[in-house]
């Protein structure tokens, strides 16, 4: 039995970004091998453990479908949330995940893939298949509703038509049946490039990873989503072409997620449902159309990584990424730094494409990717932890962004993205860097006898931690500024309506953000007087008095983590509050020594 | 067999496996790629998210 194999172009092709029919062509059959490896171990488990499970039947029928419809078969199995389906029963049988259902009917799901393949291949069937929360979902058909209190509901067909649970499902699409509810369509032609994704509402297994998936839409609701997509499309197919391809290619499947107020707006790709991608409603055509690319960048690669290891199997150390609160694992760095360096080729080319009265947010995020992505490109290429073929890959990205250093970018969009960018790093330092607490105690034990700081390099380490998402305040003011300056300057003058728009803005944030940056010193060293462990006024302090100053030293931007808990130190010790500033100044120089 | 200069995967290719054969393969023959498919079920679920804020 052969392996599969990847052709050199096609990997140069997706090292550098891109890729095209060809190559997602070549990533579905690596995941068809993957999911039926999966199907494998889930049936030798299946038989030994749970010898109940209503497997047999659906598995002869699916048989049966191979061999009459292949295309039919392999389309099934391609379904993005039957591989969702099987890697979360594979988990369940060696018992790293529980479910909200008895594993005899997670298990039972066969049988609703089954189902919806024969009826594709107009095959004769009858199975019994699971019933989840009163419905029976056939997995991209539809859903029935069944009675309550039923835990098996019959499916049936005669070859044309399809019955589920007594209810005859319409052929005509749209076609309105009691009890039956079939999924929506996202279609959109642009330029010779057509697409079809399903918007699915409906799949039990959609959402495992508790994104808060959406419940079924509602019809105005649906065309909103389908009038963005279709702007979205024509941005994508008619400027960003060398990803447009792909997409349409591989993309199957749209999971609406539930806007969260906490997180705004969220985009996730799963590593075991290729072809599908969540996401709350787009804003608009070019926010879908942002998120499409980089989401679908999550997806090609996760598919290589089923095909190649480009990362040593056990990930040893933890990094800081600028896209996230949290350390990061090498395997997940290389993820986001392929997704953003999409990003911001994205914005590279919009700049362009919105003409200069409303380019300056592209501008940011050009800039602010083009720097961050390049620093994390190093950081891989030195860890030590990717392996030959991993190197080979980065330096294809790194071919793709290096000429982005030559493209000119404004002074402000510069400033801004530098400031967006440190903002990020002083506060994933504040949450994540733990530094030594005997080195803690001696400086605040010094500082408070009136002493010199001692000593002056302080080991840190990095502390591995849950997902945690922080919501950044000044990042918002930044880019309401730089989209809507007349709108930001209103607000700013109006206090309780900027307070209204952007919750959890402080005096401090708005000063900062309007670039008062004395002012912002100033209201930052009171909040911190007011509240001295709040993260986000040590941060605004560190950036304000850097941009008052920009050519002082100070240990607030090269060791924030020290002087916070210095801070916190010698105030527990003493019950007083020491000046910030004044207790940075005495810090510095400092040094940090340790992490990554 | 691909050319040359293919990257060649661990990953063993079932595309063309009969499904009523699946069951009946040497676990010998499915080698790594069966165990790494285990080993990955034995992780951590992590999907790969992206936030973007409203602006």
């Amino acid at each position: 039995m052969r392996n599969h194999h990847l052709s050199a172009p096609h990997f140069e092709a997706l090292a550098a970004g891109y890729g095209d029919v060809d190559v997602v062509a070549a990533l579905s059959r690596a995941q068809l091998s993957k999911r039926l490896l999966q199907l494998r171990a889930v049936l030798d488990a299946a038989a030994s453990a749970h010898p109940d499970a209503r497997i047999e039947a659906p598995f002869e029928l699916l048989s049966a479908v191979q061999e009459s419809a292949p295309e039919a078969y392999t389309a099934m199995l391609a379904e993005p949330h039957v591989g969702a389906w099987l890697a979360h029963c594979l988990r369940r049988v060696r018992g790293s995940v529980t479910g909200d259902e008895p594993i005899r009917k997670d298990l039972g799901h066969l049988a609703t893939i089954a189902a919806t393949a024969a009826t594709r291949a107009g095959l004769e069937f009858e199975l019994a298949v699971p019933v989840r929360a009163g419905a029976v979902v056939l997995p991209g058909l539809g859903q029935a509703t069944v009675d309550a209190g039923l835990d098996w509901a019959p499916v049936s067909s005669d070859g044309k038509i399809l019955t589920v649970a007594g209810i005859a499902v319409p052929d005509e699409p749209d076609a309105e049946v009691p009890g039956w509810q079939e999924l929506r369509f996202l279609e959109a032609h642009s330029a010779g490039l057509s697409i079809r994704v399903r918007l699915d509402d409906l799949d039990p297994f959609r959402d495992l990873h508790r994104l808060c998936a959406a419940d079924r839409l509602d019809p105005d609701t649906v065309e909103q989503w389908r009038r963005h997509f279709n702007d979205c499309w024509d941005i994508v197919v008619t400027h960003h072409r060398r990803y447009a391809e792909a997409i349409a290619a591989g993309l199957v499947t749209l999971v609406p997620l539930a806007a969260q107020r906490s997180t705004r707006g969220v985009n996730a790709t799963s590593m075991d449902a290729f072809g599908s991608i969540s996401l709350s409603s787009p804003a608009d055509g070019q926010a879908f159309a942002a998120a499409l690319i980089h989401e679908f960048q999550h997806a090609k690669l996760g598919a290589l990584m089923d095909l190649l290891a480009l990362h040593e199997p056990i990930e040893k150390g933890r990094y800081y990424a600028p896209w996230r609160d949290d350390p990061r694992p090498l395997g997940a760095l290389l993820h986001g730094a392929y997704a953003f360096l999409a990003v911001a080729d994205f914005w590279r080319v919009q700049r362009n494409v919105l003409g200069p009265d409303r380019s300056r947010f592209a501008h940011f995020e050009f800039a602010r990717w083009r720097e961050r992505v390049s620093r994390v490109m190093d950081v891989l290429m030195s860890a030590g932890e990717l392996t030959p073929t991993g190197r080979r890959f980065v330096e294809g990205m790194r071919a793709t962004h290096a000429p982005w250093w030559d493209e000119p970018v404004p002074a402000e969009s510069t400033q801004l993205a530098s400031n967006a960018a440190e903002d990020h790093w002083i506060g994933w330092r504040l949450r994540n860097r733990r530094p030594h607490p005997e080195s803690i105690r001696e400086l605040a034990a010094a500082w408070l006898e009136g002493g010199c700081a001692s000593p002056r390099t302080v080991p840190t380490e990095t502390v591995d931690r849950d997902r945690t998402l922080v919501h950044n305040v000044r990042l918002d003011l930044t880019g309401l500024r730089i989209s809507d300056p007349e709108r930001f300057a209103r607000l700013c003058a109006d206090p309780a309506e900027l307070a209204a728009t952007v919750p959890g803005v402080t005096a401090g944030d708005a000063a900062y953000a309007r670039a008062d940056y004395a002012d912002a010193v100033t209201l930052y060293r009171k909040e911190i007087s007011a509240e001295p462990d709040s993260i986000e006024a040590w941060i605004g302090l560190a950036l304000a008095q850097h941009n008052l100053h920009p050519g002082r030293q100070s240990s607030l931007r090269s060791c924030p983590e020290v002087v916070y808990a210095v801070h916190q130190q010698a105030r527990a010790s003493s019950g007083v509050s020491a000046d910030p500033e004044i207790l940075a100044d005495w810090l510095t120089p400092l040094t940090v020594s340790g992490g990554s | 067999m691909g050319a040359p200069d293919d990257l060649s995967s661990a990953l063993v290719d079932l595309t063309d496996v009969r499904l009523v054969d699946l069951r009946a393969l040497d676990r010998t023959v499915l080698g790594m790629a069966l165990r790494r498919v285990l080993e990955e079920a034995d992780r951590p679920q992590d999907a790969v998210a992206g936030f973007q804020s409203a602006l």
